[in-house]
C-alpha cells in the first residue's frame, strides 16, 4: 500500500505539470487548449531528438523543447484564440480549433516517428544511472526523487513569479479582470500571449520527464496524460494553479491505488469516477470558489 | 491588418503541413482501385497506423509486397497482375469491425489477408463468413481462431503452441518453483496465459501472482509492485513489443533479480534497442529454432526459407526480421493465396475450398495444413546474449 502511494505521487508530479498548463490557460481565457496532450509528445520527441540524437544533452534538449513548444503555444493563441477574442466570440469556437490542433498535431508526431524511426518508441536514457533506495520496505529510485523534485522547484519558481514579481503581478490581474489590468497599464494581449507560451512550455517539461522516466518516447506518450491533465486541473479547481498541482496528486494517488490494488483495468475509471464524484460535490474543484469565469 | 496576415500564414502553413503529410506515403492506406480485366486485387488489413505500425504494419508490408513482386515477376496469377489494396485497421478490433463490411461489399475481392490482432480476427469474422469470404491472417494466433469460423485460415502457430512452450521454459530450462505472469488485457495474451498457466499446472509450478494491463499503458510501477513483492523465480511478461520492453525496464530498475520470459509477439528490434541492458537472465520460446536461425541468415538448410531470405536482401538491400516473422508469414499467405488462385482464380467460394483443400504448402514458417495451424517443424528455447545483443537458441525441441 505505502508503496503504490509512492509510485502515485510520482506520476502526480508529472500531472501536475500538465495541470497547471490547463489552469494557467484556463485562468486566463476560461478556455481549454485541447491540444496539451499533442504538445507534450511534440515536446518529447523534440528533447529525444535533440538530447540523444544530436547528442546535446538532457539540458539543452529540455531547452530546446520548451522553447519550441511555447512557440507553439504562441501561435496558437496568435492564430486560433486572439482573433476571437478580439472579436468577443465565445471561447468554444477556440476550444474547437484547440481540438482540431490536437489532432494534427498527434497525426504529426505519429508520421515522423513512423518515418524517421522505423519504429514505434525511441529510447530515452536517463542521463544518470538509476540507483534505488529503500528505506524499510519501500523502494524508490533516485529518478523518481529527480521527477519530483524538478516538478515541485517549477512549481515553487512559478509560485515565486506570479507573486513576487512584476510580471506575476501583471498576469494575477489580467486573470482576475484584464478591463482593469488594461486600465492599470498592463498589456493583456502580451500577457495572454506569454500564458500560451509558459503552459505549452510546461507541457514540453512535462513530456521529457515522462519520457526520461518511463525511458522511452513514442507518438502516443501524451494522450492519455493529456486527459488527465486536464481531469486533474478540473479535481483541483477550474484556474487555481495550486488546485491544479493538488488534484494532480490526488488523481495520482488513486490510479496508483486502484491499479495496484484492484487492477490496471481500473486505472482510468477511477479518474473518470472522481471527475464524477467532484461535479457532484463541487463542480468548481477542491479549491475552486467564487473566482471561476 | 498585420494579424489578419500572420493568423492567414499560419493557417496556410497548417493547410500545408496537413497536405504533405497526408499524402507523403504512397503506399498509405489507400481506396482500391477498380479492378481491371488485366488485375486480381487482394486486400490486406493491417495496422499501418498506430502503435503496431512501425513493426507489425512495416514487415507486413515488406513481407506481402515481396511476394506479390516476385509472383508479378513470374507472369502474375492466371496471367493477371496481382495488387494488394492496403486498409489500415491499426491492429484495432473497431477498425477492423468496419473495414471488413467495406472489403465484403466489393464484389472483387474473392479473399482477404487480415488482421494482425485476434481480437481484430473475432471482431471481422462475423462479417467474412456472411459473405463467404476467406479470412487469412498471416499473425493472428488464438488457438481457437480457425475453430471459430470455417473461413478462418491462419499461418502462425496457435498460441497453445507458445503458451505451453513458455511453460516448458520456466519448468523445464528455468526450473523454476514459483512464477508471477503480467499480460495484456487482450484476446491473444488471455489465450496464450490460459496454456501457460495449463502448462505450469501440469509441471508443479506455482503462479504466485497475476497482474493486467491495458494495450498503451506506460507505467507498470503498480502492477510490478505486488509482483516483485511475490517474489517468483521468474516473470512471464506476454504483451507486445512496448509494455514488454518497458516492463523489462521498470522491473530491473526495481532491482528485480529473478529470470524474466517474453512472449514471441515481442521478439522484435525494438525490444532490444530499449531494454537490452536489462534483458540479462531473460528468455523467449519460440517457433523455428533453426528457422530463427535460418532466417537470421546462419544457415540455407531450408530452400524455401533461403529463397526467401535471399529474395529479401535483395529487395530492400537488409536482412529480414527474423523472430517475430510477421514479414515472412505475410509472405508466406500471399504465396498460398496465388496457388489457390492460380487454379481456381479470384472467386470466392472456389478460393475458399481451394484453401481448405491445400496441404503441405512449403511456407517459410512451416507447412500450412489446410485450414489449421502452421506445423512449426522445431521449437526453440532462446536466451538473450547481452554482450551480442541476440537472441541465442540454448534448446531445439523436435
Amino acid at each position: 500500500m505505502v508503496q503504490h502511494i509512492v509510485n502515485g505521487l510520482t506520476l502526480g508530479s508529472v500531472y501536475a505539470l500538465i495541470a497547471t498548463g490547463y489552469s494557467l490557460v484556463f485562468s486566463m481565457v476560461g478556455m481549454i487548449n485541447l491540444a496539451f496532450g499533442a504538445v507534450l509528445t511534440i515536446g518529447a520527441l523534440l528533447a529525444l531528438q535533440i538530447a540523444v540524437e544530436y547528442g546535446m544533452g538532457i539540458g539543452l534538449g529540455l531547452l530546446g523543447a520548451m522553447l519550441a513548444c511555447g512557440l507553439l503555444g504562441w501561435l496558437t493563441d496568435q492564430s486560433a484564440v486572439e482573433p476571437l477574442r478580439r472579436q468577443r466570440l465565445p471561447m468554444y469556437f477556440a476550444l474547437l480549433s484547440t481540438f482540431g490542433l490536437n489532432m494534427v498535431l498527434q497525426n504529426i508526431a505519429e508520421n515522423v516517428s513512423l518515418r524517421s524511426w522505423q519504429a514505434e518508441f525511441k529510447p530515452f536514457p536517463a542521463p544518470f544511472d538509476i540507483t534505488e533506495i529503500t528505506i524499510g520496505s519501500i523502494r524508490f529510485s533516485n529518478l523518481d526523487l529527480a521527477v519530483i523534485g524538478t516538478v515541485a522547484v517549477t512549481m515553487v519558481a512559478l509560485h515565486f513569479y506570479m507573486t513576487r514579481t512584476w510580471g506575476g503581478r501583471a498576469v494575477t490581474m489580467t486573470a482576475s479582470d484584464s478591463e482593469v489590468a488594461e486600465v492599470m497599464g498592463v498589456n493583456t494581449r502580451w500577457v495572454i500571449a506569454f500564458i500560451f507560451f509558459a503552459s505549452c512550455a510546461l507541457a514540453a517539461l512535462a513530456g521529457t520527464m515522462m519520457g526520461i522516466y518511463y525511458g522511452s518516447v513514442s507518438s502516443s506518450l501524451g494522450s492519455s496524460p493529456g486527459m488527465k491533465g486536464f481531469i486533474a486541473s478540473l479535481i483541483g479547481g477550474r484556474g487555481q494553479i495550486a488546485g491544479a498541482v493538488l488534484g494532480a496528486l490526488i488523481l495520482g494517488l488513486m490510479e496508483s491505488l486502484a491499479a495496484g490494488l484492484i487492477g490496471s483495468g481500473y486505472r482510468d475509471l477511477v479518474a473518470f469516477l472522481a471527475l464524477i464524484a467532484m461535479f457532484l460535490v463541487k463542480p468548481t474543484g477542491i479549491l475552486g470558489g467564487a473566482q471561476t469565469r | 491588418m498585420i494579424r489578419k496576415i500572420i493568423s492567414l500564414v499560419v493557417l496556410v502553413a497548417w493547410v500545408l503541413v496537413i497536405s504533405i503529410y497526408s499524402t507523403w506515403d504512397g503506399e498509405a492506406a489507400s481506396e482500391a482501385k477498380a479492378a481491371t480485366a488485366a488485375e486480381i486485387h487482394i486486400p490486406v488489413i493491417a495496422p499501418l497506423s498506430g502503435p503496431l505500425a512501425s513493426s507489425a504494419g512495416r514487415e507486413a508490408r515488406e513481407g506481402a509486397n515481396l511476394a506479390v513482386k516476385l509472383i508479378n515477376d513470374k507472369g502474375g496469377v492466371q496471367g493477371k497482375i496481382l495488387i494488394l489494396d492496403w486498409f489500415d485497421d491499426r491492429g484495432e478490433a473497431s477498425e477492423a469491425a468496419v473495414l471488413a463490411q467495406k472489403v465484403a461489399d466489393d464484389k472483387n475481392y474473392g479473399v482477404v489477408v487480415a488482421h494482425f490482432s485476434s481480437d481484430a480476427c473475432f471482431a471481422a469474422m462475423p462479417t467474412y463468413e456472411k459473405a463467404g469470404m476467406a479470412m487469412v491472417t498471416p499473425w493472428a494466433s488464438h488457438a481457437e481462431l480457425t475453430q471459430r469460423s470455417p473461413i478462418s485460415f491462419r499461418m502462425s502457430a496457435s498460441t497453445a503452441i507458445y503458451g505451453r512452450l513458455n511453460g516448458d521454459v520456466i519448468a523445464g530450462t528455468l526450473k523454476a518453483k514459483k512464477a508471477a505472469i503480467i499480460l495484456a488485457n487482450a484476446e491473444y495474451h488471455k489465450d496464450h496465459t490460459k496454456y501457460l498457466k495449463e502448462r505450469l499446472a501440469a509441471k508443479g509450478v506455482q503462479v504466485v501472482r497475476e497482474e493486467t494491463y491495458m494495450i498503451g499503458d506506460s507505467d507498470f510501477r503498480p502492477q510490478l509492485t505486488n509482483v516483485v513483492n511475490s517474489q517468483p523465480d521468474v516473470i512471464a511478461i506476454v504483451g507486445y513489443p512496448k509494455e514488454t520492453a518497458l516492463i523489462i525496464n521498470q522491473a530491473r530498475d526495481m532491482k528485480y533479480k529473478g529470470s524474466l520470459t517474453i512472449a514471441p509477439a515481442a521478439a522484435t528490434p525494438e525490444v532490444i534497442n530499449l531494454s537490452a541492458k536489462n534483458m540479462t537472465d531473460t528468455y523467449m520460446g519460440a517457433g523455428g529454432g533453426t528457422y530463427t536461425e535460418v532466417l537470421m541468415g546462419k544457415s540455407a538448410a531450408n530452400k524455401t526459407v533461403a529463397d526467401y531470405i535471399q529474395a529479401f536482401r535483395s529487395e530492400y538491400k537488409k536482412e529480414p526480421p527474423a523472430s517475430a516473422g510477421w514479414a515472412s508469414q505475410a509472405y508466406d499467405v500471399i504465396r498460398v493465396i496465388a496457388v489457390v488462385m492460380q487454379k481456381v482464380g479470384n472467386d470466392r467460394k472456389g478460393v475458399l475450398e481451394g484453401l481448405k483443400a491445400t496441404k503441405n504448402f512449403e511456407a517459410v514458417n512451416g507447412r500450412l495444413f489446410g485450414a489449421d495451424r502452421a506445423q512449426i517443424p522445431e521449437l526453440g528455447i532462446s536466451k538473450f546474449d547481452t554482450t551480442s545483443r541476440q537472441w541465442v537458441t540454448i534448446e531445439t525441441i523436435k
